[in-house]
């Protein structure tokens, strides 16, 4: 009986040193989070009603339409695109903007932007509301291309912290 | 039978003696000591962050950010970081000499944050004593530790915020 309650005595030691060599430390990392970017499309980029034909159609971010090799078969819908851009006052942002691959004969070139006056990388934020407008250049190639209503091109904006 | 009782106690006793023995021991190098050993020495482990894991100043967006051991940026794929002030932590371990130690570190979520996929000096947790988590001669492990911070927009909120994660260090 006492051997046995030697024996019991020196389990609980034995669990009593087990719990002695190890050791959790509850710790914390630290952040801090300031509002982010949003984007919110208010007005899609459209080059309007063309013809089957050869040749580019420009729609610059102040809506100019230059279209050298007369495309154009009704323009009244030709205009920019523009986004609501919101973030931290004063802060410098980086905009990018990158068209999909070429698809159905329909090819989305040189894409330019204007925020808030600013052209060129990096601009400064205003806080909320600030406008991004986005033209660009619409490659068609005849051979390709086909006659149809509403046909879309991709293009991604990106506004990052500089 | 008295005689074997009497045989019984004999044995425990040396037992008892060693047990207190250990016990003093502990105690005398316990931390805190005003009159420490000329030579450090550690016979519990402990745990002590020398430096914080910080991850900086990052946007309120959908996304992840993921630091490395030694203050690196491994990916900010989701643009977050607002302000690229972020640092490793530095984590000591104190205990037996020239002993090998397990260390496992578990994230948590909280407050629209996740911390998880730790990365440390020593490569990535769990790691023992074939990664090098081995306390020196003077009972002493240091290591740096990285890891990824995902944000949810819609429960995160601005200002600073705290993240728990816990280091577990055992013997081997």
């Amino acid at each position: 009986m006492k051997r046995a309650t030697c024996f019991a005595l020196s389990i609980v030691f034995a669990l009593m040193a087990g719990n002695a060599s190890a050791v959790d430390l509850a710790s914390t990392a630290t952040v801090t989070i300031v509002e982010g970017i949003t984007i919110t499309e208010t007005a899609a980029l459209n080059f309007g009603t063309l013809v089957l034909n050869n040749g580019d159609v420009v729609v610059a971010t102040n809506g100019n339409v230059t279209d050298a090799s007369s495309l154009t078969s009704d323009g009244t819908s030709q205009q920019p695109a523009t986004f609501d851009v919101d973030s931290i006052s004063g802060v410098d942002l980086d905009v990018n903007i990158t068209p999909d691959a070429a698809a159905n004969g329909l090819t989305l070139g040189t894409m330019t932007f204007d925020f808030e006056g600013d052209s060129a990388n990096p601009v400064t934020s205003g806080g909320a509301g600030d406008v991004l407008t986005v033209g660009g250049t619409l490659t068609v190639d005849r051979t390709q291309a086909s006659v149809g209503a509403s046909q879309t091109m991709g293009f991604t904006v990106s506004v990052t912290f500089n | 039978m008295p005689a074997s009782g009497s045989r019984s106690t004999m044995r425990l006793t040396p037992f008892w003696a060693v047990m207190v023995a250990v016990l003093c021991a502990s105690v005398s190098t316990a931390p805190g000591q005003e009159d420490p050993p000329p030579i450090a020495r550690y016979d519990e482990l402990a745990i002590y962050i020398v430096s914080p894991l910080h991850f900086g100043a990052l946007a309120k967006n959908d996304g992840y950010v993921e630091i490395g051991p030694n203050d690196d940026l491994i990916t900010d794929s989701n643009f977050l970081i607002y302000e690229a002030t972020y640092s490793s932590a530095i984590i000591d371990v104190h205990g037996l000499e020239n002993t090998a130690v397990s260390i496992s570190i578990a994230g948590s979520i909280s407050g629209g944050m996740v911390i998880s996929n730790f990365h440390t000096s020593l490569g990535d947790p769990p790691i023992g004593s074939a990664e090098g988590a081995v306390l020196d001669a003077a009972g002493e492990l240091r290591f740096n530790l990285g890891a990824r911070l995902a944000i949810d927009k819609e429960t995160a909120s601005a200002g600073g915020n705290s993240i728990p994660y816990t280091i577990s260090v055992i013997y081997e």
